[in-house]
């Protein structure tokens, strides 16, 4: 009885009963059992679809090899069952049916349950304008599904946008509505205390399984609808945000209909429309609002101890989930599910492509970026505490995120975090200016020359070449004459030719006919040529191939290259300029070309200018600067802005000026 | 045998043996002048004519069911059940807040 009355209990139990209740009740009520899944029973699972549960699966199959696919479009009726079977390649495959609207259901109310084991503070916030936000986020996400119906019409046979009986699309708003009503209620005693739970945005992603939306996403617009309506600095730049909106509208040459968002599910577009532009700037700029409020509001009272053994915690829950995921199907098929993961998490522990292993991260690169952050905050609050003792359970923790970062193989990340690190005990420890100066000297300057000077074994023009060239490789160039010899024009370094050829007009990209020009009409071996110098910190850093692909797919017009084409929507990039990177997601990979598409170059450089100021009025804390510079630093060759944790904890990052100066206030009061 | 079969198909005396139907690519059902033609559909909306009873009941047995309405009445069903949720959280709240005007009058 005792038990049943502490609500921890309750709610643990009644998180069991979510991870093992959708599973099994939908069972087949049939006598006849199902048979362990093989070579000779594969006709009765492809001829009895929609029969039995997983768990009656489970049950047959609990010691035999094999995968679980999603049959996502499946009926309410057929949720959590069998669906099919293949054997392929001497792979068992099983098809486990979900549903739009379950999955919603079953997702939210999950990560609402998970939301309430945040604890509460004494100071409740009064949320003003409680209904009218969750009233705008509802309108937002009907112009979400009706904009991107074609990604819908792939996740459920019954999608339809016609109003009329239309019970899927009613039943979804519904979902939300009581999702959105449910979470402001939990909110208003959690609002001080959710930063705290930021590093779990890593372990829980909160991706919908068959919805191209994210949980965590719905929940910062809300908050960021409440701080749009009840202060007047986000009023003022919404007005001019609205303006912004109107451009990208009106600059659409073409509309997509349908793009693979793959990894990037719940933050990217999967359309190219007036719809889908205007509820991702919504949403963009609600989130935006949203984690920055949050931010401002709660910083200040945050406890450095507590959030340094979130880090390490969430770090080594992420090695743990991605561990037990890679041994058993269920657990990752799991894991998958109740995690919102983006993609299912690695099958097995080999690294891709030899050499990184991702877990149940989408990107290796991203979740070596946070184990080397982790690390990073973990040193910085023991300098800032003046204690380097770790506990037990942080010993163990911090071992445990060396790991991932050594399993992520992140070597940019960590020659970051050490050159960050150094520097920061040569400016907090050595007393003797001269010394500090020389010192900081050759960590800035001396050691990232004698790396790219180590690394980097093209000279200039060679490594100018070799980014053009990568970008003519995914051109459609096939119409250029080869000499006796079978070489083009590109084999022979003849770029200029290549682009007033007649039919490049329409075959070569806007931005790299720009950068063969600026390399044609310039001293090629000096710099600054804009060519040169790109090509110049893409080659040591291993982004001359993906740097080139990007400059061969990037075609802006001159409007769209000034203002962007819209935040979270790459389709445009992806789809606008025919080449032969038109499929399979590859990203630019440097978040700086990722903000160039969204925002064009004005925006890049207002974005600069902000983190600018932001820098130059904290110039004298080294510890927000060390998290800064670190963050901007992988940001420029990593993708990491283009999924949503990584996005939030960037903006918490800019905005964690005063986290360092709380123990000051502390000791002042 | 499947329950389904003698709920969609009705009963018969015959044992169909399904194996045999499928082992067979030319397997050839002949119509059955005395049943009722049914229409059965499977999970993609796909439709199909029935002739005999063991036609029907080899289709049953594969996962077609007699009325493909069923999945959207799952959806309907589900959205009463929602609405009935928020409506209710809509008046709690209204009931709330009248309640403390009146005492505060």
């Amino acid at each position: 009885m005792n038990i049943l009355k502490n609500k921890f209990f309750i709610r643990l139990l009644i998180i069991i009963l979510f991870l093992t209740l959708p599973w099994v009740i939908n069972g087949s009520e049939s006598d006849e059992n199902l048979s362990r899944l093989d070579i000779e029973t594969l006709g009765k699972y492809q001829s009895e679809p929609c029969k039995y549960s997983l768990f009656e699966f489970l049950i047959e199959n609990y010691n035999n090899d094999f995968r679980i696919d999603l049959d996502k479009p499946a009926s309410i009726n057929c949720f959590s069952k069998i669906n099919s079977a293949d054997i392929i390649n001497g792979q068992n495959i099983v098809y486990l049916g979900t549903n739009l609207n379950l999955d919603l259901i079953i997702q939210s109310s999950f990560w609402l349950l998970m939301f309430s084991f945040i604890p509460k503070t004494n100071k409740k916030l009064e949320i003003k304008h409680k209904e009218i936000s969750i009233f705008i986020v509802l309108g937002l996400l009907i112009v979400h599904f009706i904009s991107e119906s074609e990604y819908y019409n792939l996740n459920s046979k019954i999608y339809t946008t016609d109003i009329k009986e239309n019970y899927l699309l009613y039943s979804l708003i519904l979902s939300f509505y009581l999702m959105l009503k449910l979470f402001a209620n939990m909110l208003e005693k959690r609002f001080n205390n959710i930063l705290y739970f930021l590093p779990y945005f890593f372990v829980i992603s909160g991706a919908f399984n068959s919805s191209n939306l994210n949980f965590i996403l719905i929940c910062f617009m809300f908050i960021g609808a409440t701080a749009l309506l009840s202060k007047n600095v986000y009023k003022i730049t919404l007005v001019g945000y609205l303006g912004l909106i109107f451009l990208w509208i009106q600059s659409i040459s073409n509309e997509f209909l349908l793009f693979d968002v793959d990894k990037l599910k719940g933050f990217s577009s999967s359309a190219f429309n007036s719809g889908s532009i205007f509820f991702w700037s919504s949403a963009f700029f609600l989130s935006t609002v949203g984690i920055f409020y949050l931010s401002k509001s709660s910083l200040k009272s945050l406890d450095l101890i507590k959030i340094k053994f979130n880090f390490l915690l969430s770090g080594g829950l992420i090695v743990l989930f991605s561990i037990i995921s890679a041994i058993n199907p269920v657990i990752n098929f799991l894991t998958y599910f109740y995690l919102g993961l983006n993609k299912t998490a690695s099958k097995t522990f080999e690294s891709v492509a030899g050499n990184a292993w991702r877990g149940i991260s989408p990107s290796a690169e991203s979740i070596g970026e946070y184990f080397a952050l982790v690390l990073l905050i973990t040193v910085l609050i023991s300098i800032y505490e003046n204690n380097f003792k770790l506990s037990t359970n942080e010993f163990i923790l911090l071992t445990i995120n060396c790991y991932g970062l050594l399993k992520s193989n992140n070597f940019a990340a960590f020659i970051s975090l050490i050159s960050i690190i150094a520097l920061i005990f040569i400016v907090l420890k050595v007393q003797n200016k001269k010394l500090k100066l020389l010192y900081t000297f050759a960590t800035i300057i001396l050691f990232p020359l004698i790396y790219f000077s180590f690394f980097n074994t093209y000279s200039v023009e060679e490594s100018s070449r070799k980014m053009l060239k990568e970008s003519f490789s995914i051109s459609n160039v096939e119409y250029l004459d080869n000499n006796q010899y079978g070489l083009n024009a590109i084999d022979q370094n003849r770029f200029y030719e290549v682009i007033i050829n007649i039919e490049s007009d329409e075959n070569i990209s806007t931005s790299l006919n720009y950068l063969v020009n600026s390399y044609h009409f310039s001293q090629r071996n000096y710099l600054p040529n804009p060519t040169s110098l790109i090509s110049s910190i893409a080659s040591p850093i291993n982004r001359s191939e993906k740097w080139g692909v990007f400059f061969g797919k990037y075609n802006p017009t001159f409007e769209n290259f000034l203002v962007g084409t819209g935040p979270i929507n790459i389709v445009n990039y992806y789809l606008g300029h025919a080449s032969k990177s038109n499929t399979g997601l590859v990203l630019p990979h440097s978040s700086i070309f990722s903000f160039l598409i969204f925002f064009g170059l004005l925006g890049i450089l207002v974005i600069f200018l902000g983190i600018l100021v932001k820098v130059i009025s904290n110039r004298n804390n080294a510890f927000y600067l060390s998290l800064v510079f670190f963050f901007v630093l992988n940001l420029l060759k990593s993708d990491s802005l283009l999924y949503l944790n990584s996005f939030l904890l960037f903006c918490f990052i800019l905005n964690s000026d005063t986290l360092f100066r709380f123990k000051e206030n502390h000791y002042e009061k | 045998m499947d329950s389904n079969i003698s709920k969609i198909c009705g009963e018969s005396s015959i044992t169909p043996n399904f194996e045999e139907i499928k082992s067979d690519p030319n397997y050839v059902f002949t119509p059955d002048p005395d049943f009722v033609p049914l229409t059965l559909f499977n999970e993609s909306g796909n439709a199909v004519t029935v002739n005999s009873w063991i036609e029907c009941a080899n289709y049953v047995n594969g996962g077609w069911v007699a009325n493909f309405i069923n999945n959207t009445n799952y959806e309907k069903s589900l959205f009463f059940v929602l609405l009935f949720i928020s409506t209710s959280f809509l008046l709690t709240k209204f009931v709330k807040n009248l309640g403390s005007e009146y005492f505060k009058k």
